[in-house]
């Protein structure tokens, strides 16, 4: 099976699960109301409705451009799916390519990111299960005040090491990351929203590299860092 | 209300949904396991340090996702804060839906304080609100992924840089996110990420010295471990 085969089955195979858990969905709320009898006044709910989807919709487009090349389509709908795009699944994504040596937008690194992003489902799933079972016994580990920083602080814990290890891959990562934090650093100062920040940096990243890596060796022939 | 929101064919729908997830993650990474194995002639031994590394990330991270598993049981009963925690939802999110939801007929979000209509209110609210992410994923990550696609047939190099300079803006908008912004406030969590990014820049060195490819597959679990501990000792 090619790229082009094993790309096709992907959103096949993707757009028709996520419709199906989509519907599913649905229907849970409507079940509910139907089987008591109790319909929400929808008049009344809908801001709250509105509320969430403009909560997540910034996101969405940052998200799904930004995280194309790296996770590729597969990986994308596994993780809308169950969520923590940018907390857990990405991590994933990235900790194995580095720790195989993929390169972004390539059928082996968008590939693996489905095992990746898979996995790292199934490990959501299957705690979030135990949790509810162990939910009395779990209470005096997971409240523990001493605990608590540790637990609130694992995903900027998390990212340390991965963003230490991608900086570090090589002179051209050293050199071409440094200016985008320093650039993200400052639109964070102006107090726009986390997701237009996301957005906004992703595009430049892929203007610095598309002007120093691809444009100017174009057109002098030489590369300006190795 | 308590044997209502616990009823036993609630628990039984949302089983049906998370088997539904599970099996579809399945399918996938066996599909994706034959791609990688018979067309891009990895070894096993690469593809299970996906595997191990998708594991190995995603344990600690959950943790907060369990505890607000836990702080929602008693408010909104077991099956729909599991539903919404295990499908699509985030820990903060589920939390700000839930209360949108109940404020939205006039009821504050607590332990006994919500009738039938506030928690009909907050499971429509959870549910449908955060549907709305997976019709974005039904239908806008394959046109994204064929324009892609339409410019790997322009110039392949120009596809790869272009890649690279996302993961580099991703990569710098996390170190802002979760680390750079929290100075000067919120300095736990800043020494949580420098901690775990120091060590982070020690161990790829140490490795690009001795070639230890462990200590490689390994540095995201080991550095998030530290940063946690440093978070627990500042």
């Amino acid at each position: 099976m090619d790229k082009k085969q094993f790309e096709k089955w992907v959103h096949r195979f993707g757009q028709s699960s996520s419709f199906v858990l989509l519907l599913l969905m649905v229907a849970f709320p409507i079940t509910v109301s139907a089987v008591y009898n109790q319909w929400p006044n929808f008049g009344q709910i809908w801001p709250g409705i509105l509320t969430v989807i403009l909560m997540l919709a910034p996101w969405w487009p940052g998200e799904t451009i930004g995280y194309m090349p790296t996770m590729g389509p597969g990986a994308l709908y596994q993780s809308y799916i169950t969520g923590n795009v940018t907390a857990l699944r990405m991590p994933a994504t990235i900790g194995t390519m580095n720790a195989i040596g993929l390169e972004p937008n390539t059928d082996g690194c968008h590939t693996m990111a489905i095992i990746a992003c898979g996995a790292s489902n199934f490990v959501t799933v299957i705690l979030l299960f135990l949790g509810l079972l162990l939910s009395v016994p779990l209470q005096p580990v997971l409240y523990s005040e001493t605990l608590q920083p540790a637990f609130s602080n694992a995903i900027p814990a998390l990212f340390g090491g991965l963003i230490a290890q991608s900086i570090l891959k090589g002179k051209k990562q050293l050199l071409y990351y440094i200016p985008l934090v320093i650039f993200a650093y400052l639109l964070n100062l102006t107090g726009l929203n986390g997701a237009y920040v996301m957005l906004i940096t992703v595009v430049v990243g892929a203007l610095e590299y598309f002007v120093l890596d691809f444009l100017i060796p174009k057109k002098t022939g030489k590369t300006l860092v190795k | 209300m308590k044997e209502i929101i616990n009823a036993g064919w609630m628990y039984a729908f949302v089983a049906v949904i998370i088997i539904g997830i599970l099996v579809q993650n399945f399918i996938m990474m066996r599909k994706a396991w034959n791609h990688a194995k018979n067309d891009l002639k990895l070894d096993d031994s690469q593809i299970r340090k996906g595997l191990i590394n998708g594991i190995l990330v995603s344990i600690v991270p959950t943790i907060p996702v369990i505890v607000v598993l836990l702080t929602l049981v008693p408010m909104l009963g077991s099956p729909l804060p599991w539903l919404r925690l295990s499908v699509i939802g985030s820990a903060t999110g589920e939390s700000i839906a839930a209360d949108a939801g109940v404020q939205s007929v006039g009821e504050t979000l607590g332990i006994g304080t919500i009738t039938m209509v506030g928690w009909t209110a907050a499971c429509w609210v959870m549910s449908m609100g955060n549907s709305s992410s997976l019709l974005w994923s039904t239908f806008a990550i394959r046109p994204i992924s064929k324009m892609y696609g339409a410019a790997e047939k322009v110039d392949m190099r120009l596809v790869l840089g272009i890649g690279a300079g996302c993961l580099a803006g991703t990569m710098a908008y996390a170190a802002v996110n979760f680390g750079l912004k929290y100075i000067p406030k919120g300095m736990t969590t800043f020494w949580a990420f420098a901690a775990s990014f120091c060590l982070g820049v020690v161990i790829t060195l140490v490795n690009k010295k001795l070639k230890k490819s462990w200590l490689n597959d390994f540095l995201m679990a080991i550095c998030m471990l530290f940063g946690m501990f440093i978070a627990c000792v500042v």
